[in-house]
């Protein structure tokens, strides 16, 4: 038999080199480390280009920093805006065919070696391994070393705990997150699946031939396939970005307080609209035309099936420190006129319909004068909310008082015994109050959220002020992106595929008991240090009986 | 006492016993006594000890959600404790001390640059870092990156005891130094002055102040230390010069004027130090943020020359101390076999976090693609070594690189380059 797969691989080997066609070529030139470490290489180093060149930066600033030629060759080699470019597509598309290429190369070989472990250790086998020792043991080599060897495939104490922690977590993890299918794989399958894959220690296999007794104890075979797993989970991350390139959208909107808008504005690039278009008219027949342009900004802009109205925007601070707390915007989703969902998102915290998500992005002023919003009782007059600009007044409900709100200061101060406006943040905000009775004044002064003893007291009224209401509108991100639980089921299979390839090692050991004579062999794929440390001990144990 | 001054009073606990094991396990390279090495792990290890209940007592001051890695700061002495901790596990189960003159300054230096800055106060989270990945996300990334300093350390230990030239690592050092000297201002070497920018606190940040009505920003001079600087860069460029020569001419009596001239050079430097770290510490119009750029700069060429000088010196006794070239080459092949995954885990985290964050899970924003190229050099080293079946000098060198990679992505993006991470800076 095997002289003859010899001749045929050797014909194979020659068939290849002469008559090789040129896809064949092609394939096999993906087939190479080298390209590997040139492509990590070059990748490295366009990257750090991609840091020192500010990204997606305003042309007028580059204009400023490169003269007129150097900022023309880096326009031209698209260096402004490098990781959407073709070129740099392009370098991570051979990334990945040099990655399938190598793994369709390799996988099979493994599969191969797999097929053809041999349990039995025959005379003359041990040679053949790195790990090998001859003992003579008087009591029952047998049994003896079968219980030593079954020893090591004994679950653990600490993987015991690991298994009840992972329990715990599962039940946790599903009871507070609601989580769809791709996520349910991401989050939980596949970190339960390593965790399961812990528990399986390999098993003694045991033969009787010829009058002696074989024991093989195969461990962690997976060991050799993490490499895979982690080369697949590239494949999956990088599928995660295109389908989110192709059929998501990454969006801005601002809302004034108090508007309601369906309209979003896309954030354009040249390169994946072009392709993305093209796409999504292949699938959806030509109904891409949902996207208009602004013939103001010449900004293109799409309508959603459902509006977003913001009833208030609103930054609090640490204190009086000016250091933010929270931006947080209260939304409303409108769907036919009805109102379908209320929340007050924040940073870290966005609103999600229908898998759109909407992030508390920015914030600024709208140019519209505001309404001071204050709680206000007074004799006869029950705790009401009113509303007005400054300078404008209202009426104290069920008496003849008028309350004019003189002005209003976002952030106040004094220096030098005036006062002043600090900064244009409601840091510290105030509003000065006048009351009058027809003609007559009754009492004037500052209401302060944020210090109620410095806030103007007079019998029986009481000011509380509530926010200065729609002068800013909350700008907020919009992303739709379908491919994101792709990639996190790829970030996920990553890192279980480098735990798997690296944290074990695939563990064999053989034993050929004949009389009172064994031998054994063992071998490791990785970490041999520490496997020569337990073969060793083996060793010990065995010569000790 | 308050819980912040206990806090404060374990640190300093930490950073002198990290010096006193520094010194010992120093000691110990030269001397081999066992009890000088006990004394270096028994310090480390109070160190690690007072460090741990700091940062645990911190936590609890600043309320339980505010984990301890929140400002640079923070994730400096969280940076410290890694080390250290990744390094004491090394030891407890490889009996290798003499690592430890290598990877203990690491976390000294790191220790020292933490004490220099301005801002000790706990912080409020800002609304970006109100997230619970931020915890999980820094522990990570802190243990991740303290597991390729160890690497590192272990590497740079693979070159000597393969005896690559003393002179080329010199030669390394005095070229990292005059650089540093040189990128630093060059008013040192026209005028023989070093000046820093005058800074100015509000609500916890610094900013430079800058002469009325113009971008020119006030400057303080230091007197004294331009000149020393100045000697010290003179010195460099020496040794820089002497090396090549002894290289190029094979002439090894070179050599030995050298190393002369960098122990004078070192000399300079630890004066100089000394007389910022009096300045930072007694005037507060100048701070590490006046020119942190240029002080990790300085800290980095005194420590090299520090390491290099006590190489060279207890040369002989080193080399035969160290564990077998095998152990090494694979102890620092281990070290990043647990580190890798555990970077991968930090990226991962960094990107689900800005998922929920910034509605994007990848932006290639500086820190992201400097992470993302920290992982692609140790994926080469993998790949090097796993599938081309390259070891020792060459990967070492791979390993170095990673290190460089390292310590950028930590500290010279916050510093240098702008982005989203600036956030957390």
């Amino acid at each position: 038999m095997k002289p003859e797969t010899n001749k045929t691989r050797e014909a194979g080997a020659g068939q290849t080199k002469n008559k090789r066609g040129f896809f064949e070529n092609l394939y096999y030139a993906f087939n190479s480390i080298k390209l590997t470490v040139s492509l990590f290489i070059t990748l490295g180093l366009v990257s750090i280009a991609g840091t020192i060149i500010e990204q997606g930066a305003d042309p007028a600033k580059n204009a400023e920093i490169y003269t007129d030629a150097s900022f023309r060759i880096l326009n031209a080699l698209g260096l402004f805006d490098m990781y959407h470019t073709f070129w740099f597509t392009a370098i991570l598309l051979l990334l990945v065919l040099n990655l399938i290429v190598c793994t369709l190369e390799r996988l099979p070989k493994a599969f191969r070696f797999v097929g053809n472990i041999n349990p039995l250790l025959n005379e003359g086998d041990e040679k053949k391994y790195p790990f090998a020792e001859k003992l003579q043991v008087p009591n029952d080599p047998q049994s003896e070393a079968e219980r030593l060897l079954r020893r090591y495939t004994r679950i653990p104490i600490w993987v015991i705990l690991i298994d009840i922690a992972a329990l715990a977590s599962v039940v946790v993890l599903v009871r507070t997150y609601s989580m769809n299918f791709l996520e349910f794989t991401a989050f939980i399958v596949i970190p339960a699946l390593y965790v399961v894959i812990l528990n399986f220690r390999g098993k003694v296999v045991r033969t009787e031939q010829d009058g002696k007794v074989h024991l093989f104890l195969n461990q962690w075979l997976l060991s050799r396939f993490g490499v895979y797993i982690t080369h697949v989970s590239i494949l999956f991350i990088f599928l995660g970005a295109i389908l989110g390139n192709l059929f998501g959208f990454k969006g801005y909107v601002g809302i004034p307080e108090g508007d309601t808008t369906n309209r979003i504005y896309i954030r354009q690039n040249k390169m994946i609209d072009t392709v993305s278009a093209s796409v999504r008219s292949i699938f959806s027949g030509n109904k891409t035309e949902d996207r208009e342009k602004d013939p103001h900004n010449r900004q293109e802009y799409m309508h959603l099936p459902f509006s977003i109205r913001c009833d208030d925007f609103a930054i609090t601070y640490y204190g009086n420190t000016g250091r933010p707390k929270d931006y947080t915007s209260d939304l409303v989703v409108i769907k036919d006129g009805q109102e379908v969902v209320r929340k007050t998102i924040e940073v870290n915290d966005p609103l999600i319909v229908d898998n759109i998500y909407f992030y508390q992005s920015n914030y600024g002023p709208t140019g519209r004068t505001g309404q001071v919003v204050l709680l206000v009782s007074g004799p006869g007059a029950p705790t009401q909310e009113y509303r007005t600009p400054v300078n404008g007044s209202f009426r104290l409900q069920g008496t003849n008082t008028d309350i004019q709100v003189k002005s209003f200061i976002p952030d106040f101060t004094i220096v030098n015994g005036h006062v002043k406006q600090r900064s244009a943040e409601m840091i510290n905000p105030a509003v000065y109050v006048v009351a009058n009775q027809g003609q007559k004044q009754l009492f004037s002064g500052w209401v302060f959220p944020n210090y109620p003893d410095y806030t103007l007291k007079t019998d029986g009224y009481d000011f509380q002020f509530i926010d200065y209401w729609g002068s800013q509108y909350t700008g907020l991100q919009v992303t739709y992106d379908p491919g994101v639980e792709v990639v996190w089921i790829g970030c996920s299979l990553m890192i279980i595929g480098l735990m798997i390839a690296f944290f074990h090692s695939h563990q064999r050991i053989w034993i050929r008991v004949n009389g009172n004579e064994i031998v054994l062999a063992g071998s490791a794929h990785k970490n041999r240090m520490a496997f020569e440390k337990k073969f060793n001990q083996l060793c010990e144990l065995l010569k000790q009986q | 006492m308050g819980l912040f001054e206990i806090c404060q009073m374990l640190f300093n606990v930490g950073g002198i016993t990290f010096l006193v094991a520094t010194a010992f396990y120093i000691i110990y390279l030269g001397s081999q006594k066992p009890v000088v090495g006990y004394i270096a792990t028994a310090a480390t290890t109070i160190g690690v000890a007072s460090l741990t209940l700091g940062l645990l007592l911190r936590w609890v001051d600043a309320g339980l959600s505010h984990p301890p890695f929140t400002n640079l700061y923070e994730v400096l002495l969280f940076f410290a404790w890694g080390i250290a901790l990744v390094y004491l596990v090394i030891e407890f189960f490889y009996e290798i001390k003499i690592a430890g003159a290598f990877v203990i300054p690491i976390s000294l230096v790191a220790m020292g640059i933490a004490s220099l800055s301005p801002n000790k106060e706990i912080e409020p989270l800002v609304p970006a870092l109100q997230s619970a990945w931020l915890h999980f996300h820094v522990a990570v990334s802190s243990v991740a990156y303290a597991a390729f300093v160890v690497a590192f350390g272990f590497s740079i230990l693979y070159l000597i005891k393969d005896k690559v030239r003393m002179g080329a690592f010199g030669l390394t050092v005095s070229i990292i130094g005059g650089f540093s000297m040189s990128a630093s201002k060059m008013s040192v070497l026209t005028e023989r002055v070093f000046r820093m920018r005058q800074m100015v606190e509000e609500h916890g940040n610094f900013f430079p102040v800058y002469h009325p009505g113009t971008q020119i920003p006030v400057e303080i001079t230091i007197p004294d230390m331009g000149s020393f600087l100045f000697l010290v860069f003179a010195l460099y460029m020496v040794t820089m010069i002497l090396f090549i020569a002894s290289l190029v001419l094979n002439q090894r009596s070179l050599t030995s004027f050298s190393h002369w001239a960098l122990v004078g050079s070192f000399i300079m430097q630890t004066l100089s130090l000394v007389l910022l770290m009096q300045k930072i510490q007694s005037s507060p119009e100048v701070s590490l943020q006046s020119n942190p750029y240029e002080i990790i700069m300085f800290f980095i060429s005194w420590g090299a020359t520090l390491v290099y000088l006590i190489i060279h010196f207890t040369y002989t006794t080193f080399i035969e101390a160290l564990p077998a070239k095998k152990i090494l080459d694979n102890l620092s092949y281990k070290t990043i076999m647990v580190a890798f995954p555990l970077m991968t885990l930090v990226i991962v985290t960094g990107a689900i976090w800005a998922n929920y964050a910034w509605g994007t899970y990848w932006s290639w924003d500086p820190k992201e693609t400097w992470s993302l190229i920290t992982w692609i050099v140790y994926a080469l080293y993998l790949h090097a070594r796993i599938t081309v079946g390259w070891h020792g000098r060459r990967t070492a060198y791979i390993s170095i690189i990673g290190f460089v990679v390292v310590l950028f992505t930590f500290l010279g993006v916050n510093i240098v380059l702008s982005g989203l991470h600036s956030y957390a800076s």
